[in-house]
């Protein structure tokens, strides 16, 4: 993922446990439903983000956010 | 998880050798169990005109031998993906029989049939919403109406019908193959032999224009594209036949594998060629009477070129789900995944191919006859003919084959109109939609079509709902058994199927505030997109177009005036739904 390139961010539903760090983290782009699960924004993470964003998926206790390319959802 | 994969390749007998127990002596397909199903004759009444478009109810047989009896539940122990009834082909080793479970130690199905069935078809019993019998209570066009009487009468093809998937099986009698050959006529090999024939056996797929018929619609010379181009030397592709029919509102699988087996087993057996597969699987769900059936049609077959094996998956709603078929084939395990798609990465990493019973049925026909004489009937986009179910509140439910394209309405003709004042349609199963009526008539029965009606073509299944029940109440029990059948893997879905199921619970019972209705329409807005299937959009689809359809209802429960409509209204496919009592994914 060199520069330029969209990054987008996704949750792998099975691998969420809801442990919400990715919410403390990444608040600009990171909401919870009511039941504490990620809500993540559909849009590109803004480059001043990427490395918050980083930071949250690193910290993800079951490495399910995932920077992706932005694009068509894998599937 | 720690049980060893299982290989495709050679031990399959092992495999089936290592059960604790005979194969589908496994708890049976329970979702809908109390009304028995059997084929009935079309309503002698009312068949509106349907010069071009043949009916399939087809005459009754009373116990067709081949059906074999249910088996019973609560067999212990651990399952793996049983595989059984490979088929010596060309590439393959004979396979050893005598390492088959053997069927004759099958302990029977205690349950007795109810007395009313003089003839019940153990391997029809799930066809559609079909006619139950004896009738529902609250339907009275169907309790002492002009029910057909349950002998064997002549064939009844409406005057120059064509019926295509199940041409010459008006008996509701499945023939062998020789039949089966003498109706179709055989395969042609040659043109399609070698490379150049797969690669032509594509494009005529393509230029036919076939969609897939297991819900999604999908372009099936896509898959088949994807599927061949990923294949390569060190990973050979394999055919999965999805015979494995989920949804309970639909029987045209179940009927199709029943009668037409060989048309299936014709068209695996074109697209593992086509795909350059060796190892082909036909699907179906654990306890489906039919694995017999099926295992005796792929001992007949002496010509395909890959070795087909007849497996069967746990019992659940989401375990025919494509991800979670190739999951179950890999590690046991028949739940979805949030995996790489299957056509790259499927059963074992290799390249699989996943398409439904029907879709492999047209294209056998279109191997024979081309792709023009495909789409001289359905519509540009929606080209051919498709199953579809019919059950609810009408006169005559059955499987029928109609035109893509042809307006719900007529549809409903074929199954004699509806028996009782119908306020609404469901239209697509349990992950579809209800249809208000009368305007549902007019939508056409075509992706295209249901599109235009804001909707899906999803499964093709109608139900028709009597104005009698209340439309929110049928649409809780329905959530309530999809929330069960939840694989309870992802938390929106995990969470979100009880939450819907209980606000229509409040909304159905009058006990909805406005409150509570912002709360619901929010849940409607979050959750779909966020599961690793899309049973939790099916979910939010199925209510959202409850509220739409049912909005009168709904206004009236809001304002505390719970309608009087009693249950017993609601068509016992939707009202007698319950989840699986066995929770076991392996």
């Amino acid at each position: 993922m060199s520069g330029g390139e969209w990054i987008g961010l996704r949750v792998d539903p099975i691998g969420c446990r809801a442990h919400g760090l990715c919410q403390e983290l990444l608040p600009e782009l990171v909401t919870l439903d009511e039941w504490g699960y990620p809500m993540v924004a559909g849009r590109p993470v803004p480059p001043e983000l990427v490395g918050e964003a980083r930071r949250a998926a690193a910290a993800c206790p079951t490495l399910a956010l995932r920077l992706v390319r932005a694009g068509p959802p894998v599937r | 998880m720690n049980e060893p994969t299982p290989e495709l390749g050679t031990p399959m007998p092992d495999l089936a050798a290592q059960l604790p127990g005979p194969v589908s002596a496994a708890p049976p397909r329970p979702t809908v169990t109390p009304p028995e199903y059997r084929l009935v004759p079309p309503p002698s009444v009312p068949l509106p005109p349907l010069a071009d478009h043949p009916s399939v109810p087809l005459p009754g047989d009373p116990v067709p031998h081949s059906a074999p009896p249910r088996s019973s539940p609560g067999v212990p122990g651990p399952r793996r993906p049983t595989m059984s009834g490979g088929l010596p082909a060309v590439t393959a080793p004979p396979r050893v029989d005598g390492r088959r479970p053997a069927p004759p130690t099958r302990p029977r199905d205690p349950r007795p049939l109810p007395p009313q069935v003089g003839g019940p078809l153990p391997a029809l019993r799930r066809v559609g919403g079909l006619r139950p019998v004896p009738a529902a209570p609250g339907r009275p066009g169907s309790v002492t109406g002009p029910a057909p009487a349950p002998t064997p009468q002549a064939a009844p093809v409406a005057p120059g019908s064509e019926s295509r998937l199940l041409a010459g099986r008006h008996q509701a009698r499945p023939g062998g193959l020789a039949a089966h050959l003498h109706t179709h006529g055989p395969l042609p090999r040659a043109e399609l032999s070698g490379r150049q024939g797969a690669r032509r056996l594509i494009e005529l797929v393509e230029l036919a224009g076939l969609r897939g018929r297991g819900g999604a619609g999908f372009p099936t010379a896509r898959k088949l594209a994807a599927v061949t181009n990923a294949g390569n030397i060190r990973r050979t592709p394999v055919v999965v036949a999805n015979g494995c029919e989920g949804d309970p509102t639909s029987g045209k699988d179940a009927l199709l594998l029943h009668l037409a087996p060989h048309l299936v087993l014709d068209g695996l057996a074109l697209a593992a060629h086509a795909v350059g597969a060796d190892e082909a699987m036909l699907c179906v769900h654990r306890g489906d009477p039919l694995v017999e059936h099926l295992e005796r049609a792929v001992a007949e077959r002496t010509d395909d070129p890959a070795a087909v094996h007849v497996v069967t998956a746990p019992t659940r709603y989401v375990s025919s789900e494509s991800s979670a078929l190739v999951n179950y084939l890999t590690r046991g395990d028949a739940r979805p995944t949030s995996a790489a798609r299957a056509a790259e990465q499927g059963v074992q990493g290799r390249p699989t191919l996943v398409d439904n019973v029907e879709t492999l049925a047209h294209l056998a026909l279109i191997a024979r006859h081309g792709p023009d004489w495909f789409r001289a009937r359905g519509t540009a986009d929606s080209p051919g003919t498709t199953l579809v179910t019919v059950g609810g509140s009408v006169v005559g439910p059955g499987v029928f084959e109609v035109d893509m394209g042809m307006p719900i309405g007529r549809v409903l003709g074929l199954a004699g109109g509806t028996s009782t004042p119908t306020q609404a349609l469901l239209l697509g199963g349990l992950g579809g939609s209800w249809l208000p009526m009368p305007s549902a008539v007019d939508v056409e029965l075509s992706h295209e079509g249901c599109a235009a009606g804001g909707t899906g073509l999803g499964v093709a299944s109608l139900v028709a709902m009597p104005a009698a029940a209340c439309g929110l109440r049928a649409t809780a029990l329905m959530l309530r058994y999809l929330a069960a059948e939840s694989a309870g893997q992802c938390g929106p879905c995990m969470f979100g199927l009880p939450a819907l199921a209980e606000d229509l619970d409040a909304a159905a019972t009058g006990t909805m505030d406005r409150e509570l209705s912002a709360r619901l329409r929010n849940r409607l807005e979050i959750i779909p997109g966020r599961g690793a299937c899309r049973h939790p959009d099916g979910a939010v689809r199925l209510v959202s177009s409850a509220l739409d359809t049912f909005r009168r209802d709904l206004t009236n429960h809001l304002y505390g005036r719970p309608c009087d409509a009693v249950d017993a209204s609601i068509p016992p496919v939707l009202r007698e739904l319950s989840a699986s009592d066995d929770g076991g994914w392996r």
